[in-house]
């Protein structure tokens, strides 16, 4: 099972605007190319956690995060300490471990940096959560695009192999582990977690009918868990630091260290490290140094990835965590934050969106298949001034109609984008319809 | 075990059963395109959504199982306690199968004027029953080339609606992988992997079958007349000794299309390729006989029946009893070789009778389902050893080289007879040989007297499948003007030659025929019913 050739690339394109200051957890020693390697990770403190974790009992482990409310940080923030109690104590099969890093929403790109920065800090969260769950496979199912961070990850895995963190009676614990990337081919749909498992064991991507779910039928018929990158990264820190130190971070329904990605219209885009719960205005315009043109005013920002509702300027002055985010009637998502000034139209943001989804639609179930071409098709028409007010009409109806209807999320996240911007937008809708043209594009 | 409730129905259910099926035995109609009793339930077509108390959003009723709720977790209607509780025409629920409707058919053609699915089409009947009779689609609809996905079976792309049903049937029922979807989301399609690898397995026509639209069609019933103008009725193939139980599309006497019918103890829902088109080589290929004939100055001419029969009874005079002798056929009935039986007994007073084997070549059974194709290719080989008895044609054509057997009644049947040098030899020392047929077959070379025989689409009577499972054979099309059923011929026969056989009617054949055949002793006529019984006990 060794992976890689434990080398180091010479030339890396590294992300440079990764902004982490020292009280930052997750990105606190992203410094690579050096950071990549297993001595520059047990320098900073690395896998003490997994040795404190060996010394706990499996269930005390779980406990521990559960009662860390470690949210998942892969858009729906469910517990993960709940998610790992699902698994069967006992089995007569192996149990599965599988890390998502198909990070594939627009506008996120936080799994990214800590794979081809800090790869170690993922792989000892990967061995404590399969520890805990009594896993002896472990998978990373890696976006196929990102064949660099694979290439990180591979290093990382052949290091922890010849140091005996991988592989069996890992430190002498007695506890048996494997773990292996699985790199995808390009579809949106396999970061879904059922299409993921289609997706590892060869088939097409194509999301599963829950129930049943993972834990009980999962990879290959096996109990499995997938969670995020960022989840898993949070997990060392947790073992090391307690709980009671993770929920100090950020509000307590939703605690801990949280990257935001920031992209769109200010000054310093990036990413960055904060506690959960920032404030998004004072994220715009302390820390990414306000908007990118000065004469031009905050006109929208889209705070979870592309499939979140949108939130208009006005409302801005709210914390980016989980339960905050929703009372305002958007979501944290994956923190892929998107921020759009004024001369964006927003039909036309919302026709790229829906070009997105209409191209990654799996095609497998009957209203995402048929409806988000049917919506690109609409928004084309709106943004080309050929529609009429009922189509605005048609818009929100076939949006309502897709969502909630669906195998797997995906229609949902078609659907939302659309009733946010015409919940928060619709007049610009209308103005294209009675102009006959877009007034923003049509203009440049 | 669970107690739920289906609208109005209360009902205790099997844990694990899925909704739509429980729903469908209440008599319930939930309308569903992807999902299919003997294929798994990917719940992709969405049509077939309920309205489940208590959860956040409709449900797929063919993948919701029910299972007894935790105290906890128990839905309260009305004071009453239940597991689950669904609702399958709710307004939530009636606005959900509309708007899927309308889903699948922004892009579908609506080319019903020339499909040949047009009046057995579930989006026809989804439409006029759940639709709303509109679109609202404006623009250009999608559309991809036809592709011939293999030798019998056409794909109409733009048609389909992507339940996957024919994928699934290939992977799950005859395991041979050869479908699959190409593209993704709008683009999706249903596809052959490679030119080399066509759909061409020997069931490959049932994905027409379950094809819930008009997609995949079949080569053979392309363009054919409108399905509503056929009368259709039920048999059971004869193309192998598995007796697939049949339904057939007929019009003026002719064959148009065999569909499988469901008999789970036989052919579950599927039919091969082989039996379905089979009709075509004895309406097409075949040049029958329709008249009986007698050779004269060494040319067989065709005569009136009385003729025939006289010619049989003049040729017959000379032989002794033990110089006479019988072969049945495995392509008749069990009661028209019930009666061949009789006849040599009681006119000719032999009781030296066999049976043939009729073709035979290699077996096929589906990877993936009990399914099988017998590897005797006559429809009742073993109901003829149960009627005939252990007694193999050899011993037979044997008796006749060593001219102990001098005048034999050959039944045939095998539209691909063939001759070994032995029975040649043997033949040609007769001296005199009647055959019943329904071709001008190498045995009909050798023949004094001809009779025309039937086929297992004429016939009426039993037949006994390679699992000794009995059905009924129903006549499908009628007889030509001069023909007659073989039944009768023995009949009539035996009351020429002087020795009656006692009936006028098929009816009491076949109850004699069980009560006389040590195997089918102890089953009536009514026991058979539609799907057959097992004769072994």
């Amino acid at each position: 099972m060794q992976n890689g050739n434990g080398k180091v690339p010479a030339s890396i394109p590294y992300m440079r605007s990764v902004y982490a200051g020292d009280e930052a957890v997750l990105l606190k020693h992203y410094n690579p190319p050096e950071s990549l390697t297993l001595k520059h990770y047990q320098q900073h403190g690395g896998y003490r956690a997994l040795k404190k974790a060996f010394s706990m009992e499996q269930d005390a482990v779980i406990e521990e995060v559960k009662a860390a409310n470690l949210r998942g940080r892969g858009g729906a923030g469910f517990p993960a300490g709940l998610k790992w109690s699902f698994m069967p104590k006992e089995s007569d099969k192996p149990s599965v471990l599988v890390c998502n890093a198909d990070e594939s929403e627009p506008g996120t790109f936080k799994d990214r940096a800590l794979m081809n920065g800090v790869p170690h800090m993922l792989l000892e969260g990967m061995i404590i959560a399969a520890y805990a769950m009594r896993a002896s496979l472990s998978y990373i199912y890696i976006r196929g695009e990102m064949v660099h961070e694979a290439q990180c990850l591979e290093n990382a895995i052949a290091e922890a192999y010849a140091a005996n963190l991988l592989g069996k009676n890992i430190l002498g614990s007695g506890y048996d582990l494997e773990m292996a990337v699985h790199r995808g081919a390009g579809a949106y749909i396999c970061g879904e977690e059922t299409g993921l498992l289609e997706s590892l064991e060869g088939k097409r991507g194509w999301p599963r009918t829950k129930p049943p779910f993972p834990a009980q039928y999962g990879a290959f018929g096996y109990p499995t868990t997938v969670n995020n990158v960022e989840t898993l990264a949070c997990v060392p820190h947790i073992i090391n630091n307690g709980a009671a130190w993770f929920k100090s971070l950020g509000p307590e329904q939703s605690p801990g260290p949280k990257l935001y990605c920031v992209s769109g219209h200010v000054k310093k885009p990036g990413l960055y490290e904060f506690p959960m719960g920032i404030n998004m205005k004072t994220l715009i315009y302390d820390h990414c140094g306000g908007m990118l043109h000065d004469d031009r005013k905050l006109k929208a920002v889209i705070p979870g990835g592309s499939s979140v509702p949108v939130i208009t300027a006005d409302e801005v002055d709210v914390a980016m965590d989980f339960n905050s985010l929703s009372a305002v009637g958007s979501m944290l998502g994956s923190a892929g934050m998107i921020v759009m000034d004024e001369s964006v139209c927003m039909v036309d943001a919302l026709l790229n969106l829906e070009k997105f989804y209409a191209h990654e639609s799996c095609g497998q179930c009957t209203p995402c298949r048929e409806g988000t071409p049917w919506l690109r098709k609409i928004l084309t028409r709106i943004e080309h001034g050929q529609a009429t007010m009922d189509d605005i009409d048609l818009l929100q109806d076939v949006a309502d109609k897709i969502e909630k209807r669906t195998i797997c999320p995906l229609g949902d996240a078609a659907a939302w984008p659309v009733q946010g911007m015409l919940k928060k937008f619709r007049h610009e809708f209308e103005e294209h319809v009675k102009l006959g043209r877009c007034p923003i594009n049509s203009r440049l | 075990m669970p107690f739920i409730k289906i609208d109005d129905h209360e009902i205790e259910v099997d844990a694990g059963r899925r909704v739509l099926d429980i729903a469908t035995e209440l008599g319930i109609k939930i309308p569903h395109y992807c999902y299919h009793q003997a294929l798994s339930s990917p719940a992709n077509c969405r049509m077939c959504l309920v309205e489940q108390v208590g959860a956040p959003k409709l449900m797929p009723s063919c993948a919701t199982r029910v299972f007894p709720a935790p105290p906890n977790r128990k839905t309260t209607i009305d004071g009453k306690e239940y597991d689950a509780v669904f609702y399958t025409a709710s307004p939530v629920v009636k606005e959900a199968q509309e708007s899927i409707m309308e889903f699948l058919l922004i892009n579908h053609p609506l080319d019903c004027p020339w499909c040949d699915q047009a009046g057995e089409c579930r989006l026809q009947d989804y439409s006029y029953e759940y639709g709303k009779g509109h679109s609202r689609y404006k623009e250009e609809k999608r559309t991809f080339p036809k592709k011939k996905l293999g030798p019998n079976v056409l794909l109409y792309t733009n048609r389909c609606i992507m339940c996957t049903r024919c994928i699934r049937f290939c992977e799950e029922i005859t395991g041979t992988d050869e479908l699959m979807v190409s593209e993704r989301g709008g683009k999706a399609q249903i596809d052959i992997y490679s030119e080399d690898k066509p759909l061409d397995n020997p069931l490959a026509t049932c994905v027409t079958d379950i094809c819930p639209v008009g997609a995949l069609v079949s080569q053979d019933f392309l363009y054919k007349p409108r399905v509503w103008n056929y009368t259709r009725k039920e048999s059971v193939c004869g193309m192998c000794a598995s007796n697939c139980n049949i339904s057939v599309d007929t019009k003026q006497n002719l064959i148009y299309r065999i569909k499988p019918r469901e008999n789970q103890q036989v052919n579950s829902f599927w039919m091969c390729d082989n039996g379905r088109l089979g009709y075509n080589r004895w309406q097409n290929d075949v040049d029958r006989l329709e008249t009986p004939m007698v050779r004269r100055n060494g040319h067989l001419e065709p005569v009136s029946w009385e003729e025939a029969y006289d010619a049989i009874k003049n040729g017959l005079k000379s032989f002794r009893n033990t110089e006479i002798a019988g072969i049945a056929s495995p392509y008749s009935t069990n009661e028209e070789n019930y009666l061949f039986q009789k006849l040599m007994a009681n006119a000719f007073k032999s009781d030296q009778i066999s049976y043939a084997t009729g073709a035979t070549w290699e077996a096929w059974e589906a990877k993936k389902s009990p399914f099988k194709i017998s590897e005797f290719k006559s429809p009742n080989y073993f109901g003829a050893k149960d009627v005939i008895g252990n007694r193999h044609k050899g011993e037979i054509i044997e008796k006749i080289s060593k001219i102990q057997v001098k005048a034999l009644y050959w039944v045939g049947g095998n539209l691909d007879q063939r001759l070994t040098d032995g029975e040649r030899d043997a033949l040609q020392k007769l001296q005199f040989l009647v055959v019943q047929d329904v071709w001008l077959s190498p045995i009909t070379e050798y023949a004094n007297v001809v009779l025309p025989a039937t086929n297992y689409y004429e016939k009426e009577g039993t037949f006994t499948n390679a699992s000794h499972i009995l059905q009924w054979v129903h006549p499908v099309v009628n007889l030509m003007d001069d023909m007659k059923p073989e039944w009768l011929i023995f009949i009539e026969l035996a009351k020429r030659l002087g020795g009656s056989l006692g009936y006028t009617d098929i009816k009491n054949v076949t109850r004699d025929m069980l009560a006389n055949t040590p195997a089918y002793k102890h089953i009536k006529p009514a026991d058979i019913g539609s799907q057959g019984i097992q004769t072994r006990r």
